[in-house]
């Protein structure tokens, strides 16, 4: 096991500095900061001396250089917004973001799993029908227009919810709903094949041919061994949930690193948006190694030497 | 699952095509999916046909006015009018064009740079193989919408831009996708005799390959350009697409958006189109993919 983690944290290292490349390259491409930020009337010695405090007068691979060091101890620059740390902008944002993340998942798969099992264990039925078909249009719809409806409904329509904002229980209602979506039907749709799968096995039939219980055929030995192709989607889907949460955050006004990055790219903030691609990317292959160590967990079978 | 996912070369003799032609369109689904498509093309190709009003036509005294069969609403104006006055059928009808031809190029442009460089992995194999299935790795592991807005606000959401920065999003599953098939066919005799009879690997590619693999890539495309779609319009939702005044899809709903307590319609007609011309390419696409090659895994 800890020469199969090792070798992971290894291969992780050019997925990080591939980023850090691109991050570079993406501020580099937009153009002098220091017209950016200095007024358009400052003079050129007030724009030298900005281009000398920032390093911008240096060789562009040492530029890169400093940036890689800057980076390895966590220092992401200032924020040409705010004047402070874009680091500590962005952590000030996870909490929010990790929140509606996590309701989501939690809805996702509280609503998922129960469908998807039903479905693949009365396949064929009216429900199943509606469960498929409710899948196949949860995974085409996209937040923007999902979010706006809800908010259409229930904020201006029935006055249930508030149209955004965070802080109280009801806020965070429809936004986790909008996110939730996607993932609640992909969730339903790859239980309910695996379930599928699993019912048809010989030792599903021998735990029948036992007279166990419905209820624990289903339970102990369908959902546990339906279970892993479950876990790596839902893994994966929470690093890839950062692309709904961008829209989500933006239509709801939650103040998260979606918003902030959206609000970051409108006021040209680049070290920020940086920070949080960078920071993205790097949540993102940690959430992979941690499901493929839960993966082995799960499943004994997979052996990692 | 293993034995799903071999993919089979699929050299149909004629009559076979015939037969496949048939069944899909026999197919209640499909024939909706293949309606839809074909009035989104329509409406891009020739929108002066279905638009009744100039999309750009502003008018502030009939303006947010509601969809026919509500109160206040005018003759003419079916769906309704946007906070300017101007009519939303013929907007959207307009706005299906910039959205479908960045979409549809940007999938080409993924297709031709994804499939070029799946070819080539898997005929040289060794560390080209190596670094480019690496690159993808790396690339299908990112999240990409949030890349993509960074990089589109940089260099700015011209369509050319726009179409380039979405069609680089889309290359790893193409490159992927043609790897693995031509690995399938690669041991196929009549790839031995071309090799035998002297023709340059390039010429074997293309004419001897690459007509074998076709099937799994069109069935990809089609589902890939629902998510250029998609993607096309979240840019646009959140203002990095093509500029107003120009409609676009996710434009049209992001003005709506300021919008909700006066009039639904502005933004709630264009999100029903992206989700209804969506829902139309993942149909075609799950119906193209029974119908051309049943042993195509879902991936």
């Amino acid at each position: 096991m800890l020469p199969y983690l090792i070798r992971r944290l290894l291969l992780a290292v050019p997925v990080l500095v591939g980023v850090s490349l691109v991050s570079f390259v993406l501020v580099y491409l937009s153009g002098d900061p220091a017209s950016i930020i200095l007024p358009p009337d400052a003079s050129e010695a007030a724009r030298r001396e900005f281009r000398a405090e920032h390093g911008l007068d240096k060789p562009l691979w040492v530029q890169y250089g400093d940036y890689l060091v800057r980076l390895v101890r966590g220092n992401f620059g200032v924020s040409f917004r705010y004047g402070s740390s874009a680091g500590d902008l962005v952590w000030e944002r996870v909490p929010a973001t990790l929140e509606l993340a996590l309701v989501s998942m939690l809805l996702a798969v509280a609503v998922g799993i129960p469908s998807g099992v039903y479905s693949a264990y009365r396949r064929n039925s009216a429900l199943d029908t509606l469960v498929r078909s409710l899948t196949l249009l949860g995974q085409a719809v996209p937040h923007f227009y999902l979010g706006i409806v809800l908010i259409i409904v229930f904020a201006v329509g029935l006055r249930w919810f508030p149209t955004g904002g965070r802080g109280s229980v009801a806020q965070v209602v429809m936004p986790a709903l909008t996110l939730a979506t996607f993932l609640m039907a992909l969730v339903a749709r790859v239980t309910r094949s695996c379930m599928l799968d699993v019912l048809g096995r010989d030792y599903v039939r021998t735990a029948r041919a036992k007279g166990l219980p419905e209820r624990s055929v289903l339970l102990r030995h369908s959902l546990k061994n339906a279970m892993i192709p479950v876990v790596t989607v839902i893994g994966l889907q929470f690093g890839l949930l950062l692309n709904g949460v961008v829209v989500t955050e933006t239509v709801f006004a939650w103040p998260g690193i979606g918003r902030l990055a959206v609000q970051s790219i409108y006021a040209r903030d680049l070290p920020v948006v940086q920070a949080i691609v960078f920071l993205s990317a790097f949540f993102f292959v940690f959430v992979n190694l941690l499901v493929d160590l839960l993966y082995a967990w799960l499943d004994p079978r997979i052996s990692y030497s | 699952m293993a034995d799903h996912t071999a993919r089979r070369p699929t050299g149909a003799p004629p009559q076979r095509a015939r037969s496949w032609v048939r069944a899909l369109l026999g197919r209640n689904a499909t024939r909706v999916g293949l309606a839809i498509v074909g009035l989104a093309l329509l409406a891009a190709l020739a929108p002066g046909l279905l638009a009744p009003h100039d999309p750009h036509g502003q008018e502030l005294s009939r303006r947010l006015l509601p969809p026919i069969g509500l109160s206040g609403y005018a003759p003419g104006y079916w769906l309704g009018t946007d906070q300017l006055g101007r009519d939303i059928l013929s907007r959207l009808v307009y706005a299906s064009r910039i959205s479908l031809l960045i979409s549809f190029v940007a999938v080409l442009v993924a297709a031709a740079v994804g499939v070029t460089v799946g070819l080539l992995c898997a005929y040289w194999g060794g560390w080209w193989d190596l670094t480019v299935m690496r690159v993808t790795d790396i690339q299908l592991a990112f999240p990409t919408v949030l890349l993509v807005i960074a990089i589109v606000a940089v260099v700015g959401p011209s369509v050319g831009n726009l179409i380039v920065v979405m069609g680089i999003s889309g290359w790893p599953r193409f490159a992927r996708i043609a790897r693995g098939s031509v690995l399938s066919v690669k041991e196929m005799e009549y790839i031995a005799a071309a090799q035998a009879s002297g023709a340059e690997t390039m010429r074997i590619l293309a004419s001897h390959v690459l007509p074998n693999i076709l099937s799994p890539l069109i069935v990809y495309a089609t589902f890939e350009l629902s998510r250029m779609i998609l993607l096309e319009a979240t840019l646009s939702f959140l203002g990095l697409g093509v500029q107003p005044p120009t409609p676009t899809w996710g434009g049209m709903i992001n003005d709506g958006k300021q919008y909700v307590y006066q009039s639904w319609a502005v933004s709630v007609m264009p999100g029903t189109v992206i989700l209804v011309v969506i829902l139309a390419f993942n149909m075609l696409g799950d119906d193209l993919r029974d119908a051309l090659d049943p042993q195509v895994s879902q991936d």
